[in-house]
């Protein structure tokens, strides 16, 4: 046969051909060095491709698909996170600020009550901070 | 163990269990799947990065629409075909046409670096694999001929089912891989001189 054109050796690698010109090429291809090594070109080329073939990282591949399947709930326990976040910073901001203004209170407070002393003679004290008076 | 309870199980118990809500099923077909699923998509758009983003909307979608599945059809077919379909649909959407003409890649130098003269064919060899050059030339195919050929060498289809799954016909399945390989042959050609000079 005449030497197989590049068509018929693709073909041919591709297993696309009729059986009786397999049997022809495979027999020319044992007696032709040229186009063996034609073949052979055409083979590297395949194997080449073949490799090109990657291993990707299919576990964290996974694991992306379904988080955007599905979004755990860590997502929806985030927000009611940052909302006890806000409450309880709002709470402490409330206390703190009570606090504050109960010590301006007292500071308020002792502040007259000196005042009160230094002007009156003190006849006596009792519980609960009152303070029993006379006119100097 | 109950993960080994999915790992046994063929697709069609998989994708019936998917279709009940099991995550766990449609996890084991993820599994068994998405490498060949991104290798192709990372062919068709171009670039890993693309080819993982579009195999991840493959699988989202595929979830979505398990339902509809006819469990009497193979399984992974069914996927690359969506993969095909949504890569397309993305390179259109972004109006890229990384399909550059055959003419242009004909006329183009070739991508593959000239060895410096100061190497021999053995240390050019061994500074460059032989599978970095032929994968480098793979990827300077435009889009429509590397798909082609991919479909037939890695995923093994016959002429017939590429034209099926591209919606092509067989002669332009049978083109097109001619015509892959006659871009890789001479892109290689010299790469190939070399080896012979050198065995």
């Amino acid at each position: 046969m005449n030497h197989p054109s590049f068509e018929e050796l693709s073909s041919f690698i591709d297993r696309e051909l009729p059986d009786w010109k397999v049997k022809e090429i495979k027999e020319h291809i044992d007696v032709c060095p040229s186009c063996k090594e034609r073949l052979e070109v055409l083979l590297l080329i395949d194997q080449g491709v073949r490799e090109a073939y990657k291993e990707f990282d299919t576990q964290t591949f996974a694991v992306e698909v379904l988080e955007k399947i599905n979004p755990t709930p860590t997502k929806r326990y985030s927000f009611k996170l940052k909302l006890a976040t806000i409450g309880l910073a709002i709470s402490l901001i409330f206390g703190i600020s009570l606090g504050i203004l109960r010590d301006m209170y007292r500071e308020n407070f002792n502040r007259e009550k000196q005042l009160l002393i230094s002007q009156h003679n003190i006849i006596s004290s009792g519980d609960m901070g009152v303070i029993f008076i006379s006119n100097k | 163990m109950k993960q080994k309870k999915y790992k046994d199980q063929d697709d069609i118990d998989l994708i019936k269990l998917a279709q009940k809500g099991d995550e766990k099923a449609f996890e084991e077909i993820v599994n068994r799947y998405s490498n060949r699923i991104i290798n192709l998509a990372t062919q068709i758009m171009g670039s890993r990065d693309e080819g993982w983003d579009v195999a991840q909307e493959v699988f989202i979608s595929i979830w979505r629409n398990i339902g509809s599945f006819d469990s009497a059809r193979s399984l992974y077919p069914w996927i690359r075909r969506i993969t095909i379909n949504a890569c397309y649909e993305e390179l259109r959407k972004r109006g890229k046409s990384k399909e550059t003409s055959l003419d242009d890649v004909e006329d183009d130098e070739p991508s593959i670096d000239v060895p410096d003269e100061t190497y021999s064919p053995e240390d050019t060899f061994d500074r460059i694999e032989l599978k970095e050059v032929i994968e480098k030339a793979l990827g300077s195919l435009p889009e429509h001929y590397r798909t082609t050929l991919w479909l037939r060498v890695v995923e093994n289809l016959t002429y017939e089912e590429i034209a099926e799954t591209l919606n092509i016909n067989i002669g332009t399945v049978k083109s097109r891989i001619n015509i892959s390989r006659k871009l890789m042959r001479d892109r290689l050609k010299y790469y190939l001189e070399v080896k012979d000079e050198s065995s």
